[in-house]
């Protein structure tokens, strides 16, 4: 009995080892954490089309009723549940000639400022590409008024077909991180 | 003996309705708040810390239409247009990693979303150490006028050294 024990145990000590020599161990791979923050982002704004109308060279409009400067005329609403930072992009306006969106005016080049509350003045550029902040750390239920001033391309290098143009201008909003 | 085969009866009830809110009762009862006009993303930010070559894993985040009316929703990779602070942005030659399962959804009035993403980081890339961000973008193409909104979730990776 006791020799079939020794016999047995001898057995089991060598499969073991031989698991051991065969199994390849796998590397543990690090973990990796996920974490979602249980947090709404959302706004709303009250004024989305402006009609500007014809306009000549150089012509200022104000995003308004009228054309006229309004430095209140739209109203942005936090409604999701954490502070949001909000920043504004423009395009170039779609047309025969394109009039291409500029920090400046120029021949079939027009610009667009936004309103900026700080500066007290339509300071803030609206881009083509890149963004700027029209407003940050917007709270919950917070609102900000804003408007914006277009003036029009100095000059009209190209044949104009009359048609209207169009672009549009985009409010991007995103959690406020200090 | 009757009374504590009723008392296990009413425990064993209990349970299983517990159970069952948990996994069928709208997602609001879940925490998501309802919107009454415009739309939202619940998931303002998403953060995967430990990332290594070869890993793959996936969040989500969900879109939540307001009961004004029905929206078609666009979701999409893009840059950060500023870094939160201690972040670089994710290299766009990396954005493939990012697999948006549903990039157009149509939403009914009141409804949601849940929009899954997976993050799969190539066997073969030297990105160690590293804390990147990018965003995950939702517009609704539904919008018609001049001034549009977008919303973005700002997603974080950090790699294993």
């Amino acid at each position: 009995m006791k020799k079939f024990r020794r016999i047995a145990l001898s057995l089991v000590t060598a499969v073991s080892l031989l698991a051991i020599l065969v199994v390849p161990v796998a590397a543990a791979n690090p973990t990796v954490s996920i974490t979602v923050t249980a947090e709404v982002v959302s706004i709303t704004n009250t004024q989305s089309t402006w009609g500007i109308g014809t306009v000549a060279a150089s012509a200022v409009v104000y995003f308004s009723t009228d054309g006229t400067e309004d430095i209140d005329w739209s109203q942005i609403e936090n409604t999701g549940t954490v502070a949001v930072d909000v920043e504004i992009q423009g395009t170039d306006l779609a047309g025969t000639p394109t009039w291409t969106l500029a920090t400046s005016t120029d021949e079939d080049q027009y610009s667009l400022y936004a309103y900026n509350v700080t500066a007290v003045d339509y300071t803030t550029e609206v881009k083509s590409v890149g963004y700027n902040d029209i407003c940050a750390d917007l709270a919950t239920s917070g609102t900000y008024d804003w408007s914006m001033k277009f003036t029009a391309p100095s000059s009209f290098g190209g044949t104009e077909d009359g048609t209207e143009k169009s672009g549009t201008v985009t409010l991007v909003a995103s959690k406020y991180v200090a | 003996m009757k009374k504590k085969i009723l008392i296990g009866i009413i425990v064993a009830v209990v349970a299983v309705g517990a159970v069952y809110a948990a996994t069928h009762l709208p997602r609001t009862e879940a925490g998501i708040p309802e919107l009454e006009e415009g739309f939202g993303i619940y998931g303002s930010e998403v953060k995967f810390d430990g990332v290594y070559p070869g890993y793959s894993g996936n969040a989500s985040i969900t879109i939540i239409n307001g009961k004004d009316k029905d929206r078609v929703f666009s979701v999409s990779i893009t840059e950060a247009s500023t870094l939160t602070k201690g972040y670089e942005a994710f290299p766009k030659e990396y954005f493939y990693w990012v697999t948006i399962t549903k990039p157009e959804v149509t939403i009914t009035a009141g409804g949601m979303e849940e929009i899954p993403i997976t993050l799969s980081m190539p066997e073969d890339t030297n990105y160690a150490s590293k804390h990147a961000e990018f965003r995950i973008r939702v517009g609704d193409l539904t919008q018609t006028g001049l001034v549009q909104i977008a919303l973005e979730s700002k997603w974080y990776i950090i790699t294993a050294s």
